[in-house]
C-alpha cells in the first residue's frame, strides 16, 4: 500500500519524521517495503486486512498505535431525494450490495489541486474531476466506485448478470476484452458496460461533454472477482480491492463521500437511485477473557490495557468486568475471526517491541525423529567420508510421455512440467556442469525423492544416487561396484547382482535394494534402512585366522554375492569370505575372493571343497 | 673363507655399492631371500660351533641391522621435503555436503539441544494439509501468496513446510517440539531469486502454557546462534493465516547497522522468518484442544540464507548442479 504522508495528515496530526512514521507502521504490520521517497511510504500489505488498502484504514491504525486523535471526513449528502430514474436489476448471485446515485448538470473539468497532488503521490494519473474523485475516494476508503454518462444509455436500466458465451466489451483503455462465460457484468440495453468489480467500459464512460452521471459502488463475491480477473489477466487498483473481503458498509460511505466531493467540485444536483442488498452485516459481538489474553501473551497486565486499545481501534465496548470485555467489532474489520485476533490487536497496539522474552520451562518431550532421517544423516556422512560431494538438484524435467511419470498439469514452465523417476535424470546436470568447467575426475551423490504412478496411486520414494567419473581408472563401473560394496558392507548388508531392465539390480535375497549401470548406482533408502544392522565390528577376542585367496572367472552377469553366499555354506570351518577385487575382460570377469579359517591345517581341504562344489554349481573356472 | 673375512668383505663391498646403487638394488643384493649376501651369512649361523655362534651370531645380526638402516635411510637423505615422499593422489579427499544440507545440520544441532525432534512429511500433498488445516479456506486471498503446482485436483506439491506442521499436529499428541526442514515447490518462472524448487525450515512447539514470550525467547536465541551474539533483532506484527497473533522477525542489516543501504534494500533490516502463535482453528482442525494447549510455529526460507553464506548469486546454481568444491 502506497501511503503519502501528506494524505494521512488530513486525518491526524503528527510531528514525526517520515522515517519514524515508517517505523511505527512497520511495527503494527505495515512494513516499509521500499526506500522512502518524497514523503511517500511504500508499505507491504498482507492479504488479511482489506481496510489497509485505504488511506483511512492505515491512518486509523497508526493513530491508535501512537495514541493520537484521528478524525474521518465529515459526510454531508446523507439524505437525498430518491428519483429512481435508472432501474437496477440484479440477476447474479455474485452481488452482495449495489448502490447508485444520479448527479445532474455537472461540469467536467480539472480536479482541485489537493486531489491531484494526492493521486499523483499515490501513483494514479489525473484525468478529470469526476474520474479523479472516484479514484480519490477509492484510495481514501478502499471502496472502488464508478461513474457513467447516463446520456449514453439507450435504456434506463442497469442489469447485473453473468455474461453469456461470446460477449465482449471495450474497456476504458480502449482494448476489447472477450469475456469468459459467467463473468459478472453490468449491462445496459443487453450489452455489457462494465466488468463488475474489475474495470469500466468505454461506451458509457465520462468525457468532457458529460453533464449527467450515474455513480455506483458495489460489493461483490471476492472469490469470483479474483478468479475472473486472473482469467481475463486484468490487474488494477479496483481489482486489488474488490477481490479482498471488503465490508459492504463501505459502499454507503464511499458513495456519500464521492457525492459530496462532486457537488463541491463539479456542481450539479444529486438524487438517490435504485439499490440492492443481499448480505449479512459484518459487525460481530466477541468476548475477550482475561484468561485467554494471559494464556497467549504470558502476562496478566495486558488485560488492563485492552479497553483503551479497543476504543482506539474503533471497537465498541459493550460490557466489561474483572475477567472479560465484550465488544462489537468495527464494520471494516472483516479479518477478525477468533478471540485470539482480539489478543493480537491488544499486543500489536501495545507494541510488539515490548513483548518480554522467557525460555520454555517445560520438560522436553520424547524424541520422535523418524529412523529414516537419522539413517539419512549416517548415509550422507558415510558418503562424504568416502570422498563424494553432495548435490541437490531440482527434480523437475520436461514430460517425455512416460506413463509412469508424474505430470504437473498447471506448470507455467514447459521445461519443468513433470517429476523425475530416477535421481540420475537430474543429477546428470551436475555431471554436465563438471564437464563444462573441465573437472574430469569426480564422484557425487544426491539423497532425494523420486516420484511415480502406480496404477492410480502417486508414490514418492527416497533414493540415494551416486555417480562417479574418474579420469585415471580403467573402468568407472568397477569404481561404482567398489562404492556399492563400501556402502552396503558398512551397514552389514550382503547383496548380489542380477540383470534387470534398469541395468543390474542390487539385491538382498529377493529384495531389490537398488540398481546400477555404467558409472551410476541408485539405492532404495527405505529398504536399506530396513535391512541394515548398525553393529560396529569390534574384535574383542583376537583369533589368528589363516587365509587364502582364490581366483575364478565368471560370466559378466553372474552375481558375486550369490557365489560367496553359497561358498560360506560349504564348510562350517570357514570363518568368513571377502570379495577382494575383479577385472573385466570382454564377457568374462576375473574375480578374487579370500576365505578365512581358524584351522590352518584345514586350508587345503576347504580350498578343494570350494573349488569343486562352486565350479559344479555355477560353472565357473578356478585358477 | 671364514666368517670373519666374509663379514669384512661384505662391509667393503657395501661401502662401494652404497654410493652407486639405488635402494631397491641394494636391498636385493644384500637381503634377497634366495641369494642375498646378508641372508647367506645368516644361513651359515646354525652350522657354526657353539663358541663361534656366541661371537659371530651377534655380530652378523648387528651388521644386518646396520645395513638395513642405511638402505632405508636412502629415501630421506635423497629428497628435500617430506611431501615428496608420499603421492598426494593416493589419499582421497573427504567429500562435502551440499551447502543447504550443511545449514540444515547446523540448525538441527541448535534445536536438538533445546529438545526438538526432526520431522518430515510428504512432498506430494493434499489441499487439506497444505491449505485447509492452516486456516486457509477455499478462495481465501492468501492462497495467492503461493502459486501451486498441481498433479490432479486436490493434490499438489507442497508449497511450504507448513504442511509438515499440520501433519505433525495431526499425527502426534502434545507435547510436541519439532523442526521440519524440507523442499517446497512453487509454480514460478525461474529467475535469479525465484525458483520452483527450494528449501524451507519450519519449527513448532505445542504444550501447556506456551506463550508468545517463549516464541520471542526461542527466536532470539536462534538468531544469536545463526548470526552471532551481537545481532539486533526486530519483532513486528505480521499476518499469516495459520497463526494469530502473527510475528515477523528481522535482523538489523549487518552492513549499514540499520541506516539503510543496498544490501537491505534501504529498509535497514533484513527479514529472516515469519512466526506466530498457532491459530486456534489450526489446532482444532488438527485435533488438538486449543483451550488446553497453545503453541507457536515459525518458518523461514533457507535458500536465500545459504546463498548469502556461500556467496552464490543465483538460486539456479544452487539446485542446478552448478556448484563444485575445490
Amino acid at each position: 500500500m502506497i501511503v503519502p504522508i501528506k494524505w494521512i495528515k488530513d486525518y491526524l496530526t503528527t510531528h514525526k519524521s517520515p522515517k519514524e512514521i515508517a517505523k511505527s507502521f512497520t511495527e503494527i504490520g505495515l512494513m516499509l517495503d521500499r526506500p522512502i521517497s518524497g514523503d511517500v511510504l511504500d508499505l507491504e500489505h498482507r492479504m488479511d486486512r482489506a481496510d489497509w488498502l485505504s488511506i483511512l484504514g492505515c491512518a486509523r491504525d497508526f493513530a491508535a498505535f501512537e495514541d493520537i486523535k484521528f478524525s474521518e471526513p465529515e459526510l454531508k449528502s446523507t439524505d437525498l431525494e430518491k428519483k429512481n430514474e435508472v432501474e437496477i436489476h440484479v440477476k447474479s448471485d455474485k452481488v452482495n450490495k449495489f448502490r447508485t446515485r444520479i448527479i445532474k448538470n455537472i461540469q467536467v473539468k480539472e480536479s482541485p489541486k489537493f486531489i491531484q497532488e494526492r493521486l499523483l503521490d499515490y501513483g494514479l494519473p489525473v484525468i478529470n474531476n469526476i474520474v479523479d474523485i472516484t479514484n480519490f475516494v477509492m484510495v481514501e476508503y478502499g471502496q472502488p466506485l464508478h461513474a457513467q454518462d447516463i446520456d449514453k444509455f439507450e435504456t434506463k436500466e442497469i442489469v447485473l448478470r453473468d455474461s453469456d458465451t461470446g460477449e465482449s466489451i471495450q474497456t476504458l483503455d480502449g482494448t476489447t476484452t472477450k469475456l469468459i462465460e459467467g463473468t459478472l457484468v453490468l449491462s445496459e440495453s443487453k450489452k455489457p458496460i462494465c466488468i463488475g468489480g474489475i474495470v469500466g467500459g468505454l461506451r458509457t464512460g465520462v468525457t468532457e461533454e458529460t453533464t449527467n452521471i450515474i455513480l455506483d459502488a458495489g460489493n461483490y463475491n471476492q472469490a469470483s472477482i479474483r478468479k475472473a480477473s486472473r482469467a481475463l489477466n486484468i490487474r488494477n487498483e479496483t481489482v486489488s480491492r474488490s477481490e479482498k473481503f471488503l465490508s459492504p458498509e463501505l459502499v454507503d460511505l464511499a458513495i456519500i463521500r464521492a457525492t459530496d466531493l462532486i457537488l463541491e467540485f463539479a456542481g450539479g444536483e444529486a438524487f438517490e437511485n435504485d439499490d440492492y442488498e443481499n448480505y449479512q452485516p459484518t459487525p460481530k459481538k466477541m468476548t475477550l477473557t482475561r484468561e485467554r489474553l494471559a494464556k497467549i501473551s504470558g502476562e496478566d497486565y495486558y488485560f488492563e490495557k485492552a479497553e483503551n486499545i479497543f476504543d482506539r481501534l474503533n471497537y465498541e465496548v459493550i460490557s466489561k468486568d474483572e475477567n472479560k470485555i465484550t465488544v462489537k467489532t468495527p464494520y471494516f474489520r472483516t479479518d477478525i475471526e477468533v478471540e485470539d485476533d482480539l489478543v493480537s490487536d491488544v499486543l500489536r497496539i501495545y507494541g510488539y517491541s515490548k513483548i518480554n522474552s522467557q525460555p520454555i520451562n517445560n520438560f522436553p518431550p520424547k524424541d520422535i525423529t523418524p529412523k529414516i532421517l537419522k539413517f539419512q544423516e549416517k548415509v550422507t556422512e558415510l558418503l562424504t567420508s568416502l570422498g563424494l560431494d553432495e548435490h541437490i538438484t531440482d527434480p523437475f524435467l520436461r514430460f517425455d510421455g512416460n506413463s509412469n511419470r508424474v505430470l504437473l498439469f498447471n506448470s507455467v514452465n514447459s521445461d519443468k512440467d513433470s517429476l523425475r523417476l530416477s535421481i540420475k535424470e537430474t543429477l546428470k546436470n551436475a555431471f554436465e556442469y563438471y564437464q563444462k568447467i573441465g573437472k574430469d575426475s569426480f564422484s557425487i551423490f544426491e539423497v532425494g525423492n523420486v516420484y511415480y504412478k502406480k496404477e492410480e496411486e502417486l508414490i514418492e520414494e527416497r533414493r540415494l544416487g551416486i555417480l562417479v567419473n574418474y579420469k585415471d581408472v580403467d573402468e568407472n563401473s568397477l569404481e561404482i561396484r567398489k562404492l556399492i560394496n563400501a556402502i552396503l558392507s558398512s551397514f552389514d548388508i550382503n547383496y548380489s547382482f542380477e540383470q534387470s531392465k534398469l541395468g543390474i539390480s542390487i539385491k538382498q535375497g529377493n529384495v531389490e535394494i537398488g540398481f546400477f549401470e555404467a558409472n551410476y548406482a541408485e539405492f532404495y533408502l527405505d529398504k536399506i534402512l530396513h535391512l541394515s544392522k548398525f553393529k560396529t565390528s569390534v574384535v574383542s577376542e583376537f583369533e589368528n585366522l589363516s587365509k587364502e585367496d582364490l581366483t575364478f572367472t565368471a560370466h559378466i552377469d553372474a552375481s558375486n554375492g550369490e557365489v560367496i553366499e553359497y561358498m560360506k555354506t560349504l564348510n562350517p570351518l570357514i570363518k568368513k569370505i571377502n570379495f577382494i577385487n575383479e577385472y573385466h575382460n570382454e564377457n568374462q570377469r576375473k574375480v578374487t575372493i579370500r576365505f578365512y579359517t581358524a584351522y590352518p591345517e584345514e586350508l587345503k581341504k576347504i580350498r578343494e571343497e570350494l573349488i569343486n562344489n562352486t565350479s559344479k554349481k555355477f560353472g565357473v573356472t578356478f585358477y | 673363507m671364514n666368517i670373519e673375512n666374509q663379514i669384512e668383505q661384505i662391509l667393503n663391498t657395501f661401502s662401494e655399492d652404497f654410493k652407486t646403487l639405488d635402494k631397491d638394488s641394494l636391498y636385493l643384493k644384500y637381503f634377497s631371500k634366495t641369494n642375498g649376501l646378508i641372508t647367506n651369512l645368516i644361513k651359515q649361523i646354525p652350522s657354526l660351533s657353539p663358541d663361534e655362534k656366541k661371537i659371530y651370531g651377534q655380530k652378523i645380526n648387528q651388521v644386518s641391522k646396520d645395513l638395513e638402516i642405511k638402505i632405508n635411510s636412502l629415501n630421506i637423505t635423497k629428497t628435500t621435503s617430506l611431501d615428496e615422499t608420499i603421492k598426494i593422489t593416493d589419499i582421497k579427499n573427504a567429500g562435502h555436503l551440499h551447502p543447504v544440507t550443511e545449514t540444515i545440520k547446523e540448525m538441527n544441532n541448535f534445536f536438538r539441544y533445546y529438545g526438538f525432534s526432526v520431522y518430515e512429511g510428504p512432498e506430494i500433498e493434499t489441499e487439506e494439509y497444505n491449505f485447509r488445516k492452516l486456516n486457509l479456506p477455499e478462495n481465501h486471498p492468501a492462497t495467492d501468496l503461493q502459486d501451486s503446482l498441481y498433479i490432479k485436483p486436490g493434490v499438489l506439491l507442497r508449497t511450504h513446510t507448513s504442511s509438515i506442521e499440520t501433519r505433525v499436529l495431526t499425527n502426534e499428541n502434545p507435547p510436541i517440539r519439532v523442526v521440519m526442514p524440507g523442499t517446497v515447490f512453487r509454480n514460478e518462472t525461474p529467475s535469479a531469486t525465484n525458483a520452483s524448487f527450494f528449501h524451507q525450515y519450519q519449527g513448532v512447539v505445542v504444550d501447556k502454557n506456551i506463550t508468545i514470550k517463549n516464541l520471542v525467547s526461542t527466536l532470539t536465541e536462534f538468531h544469536k546462534y545463526l548470526f552471532g551474539p551481537e545481532v539486533v533483532i526486530r519483532f513486528r506484527y505480521k499476518y499469516y493465516p495459520e497463526v494469530s497473533p502473527g510475528l515477523g522477525t528481522d535482523i538489523q542489516c549487518l552492513f549499514c547497522k540499520g541506516e539503510g543501504c543496498k544490501v537491505c534494500k534501504y529498509r535497514g533490516y533484513i527479514e529472516v522468518l515469519g512466526s506466530g502463535m498457532i491459530h486456534y482453528n489450526t489446532l482444532k482442525m488438527c485435533g488438538i484442544d486449543p483451550d488446553e494447549y497453545s503453541g507457536f510455529a515459525f518458518g523461514m526460507g533457507l535458500s536465500r540464507l545459504v546463498m548469502q553464506r556461500h556467496k552464490i548469486d543465483s538460486i539456479k546454481k544452487l539446485y542446478g548442479g552448478e556448484i563444485s568444491h575445490e
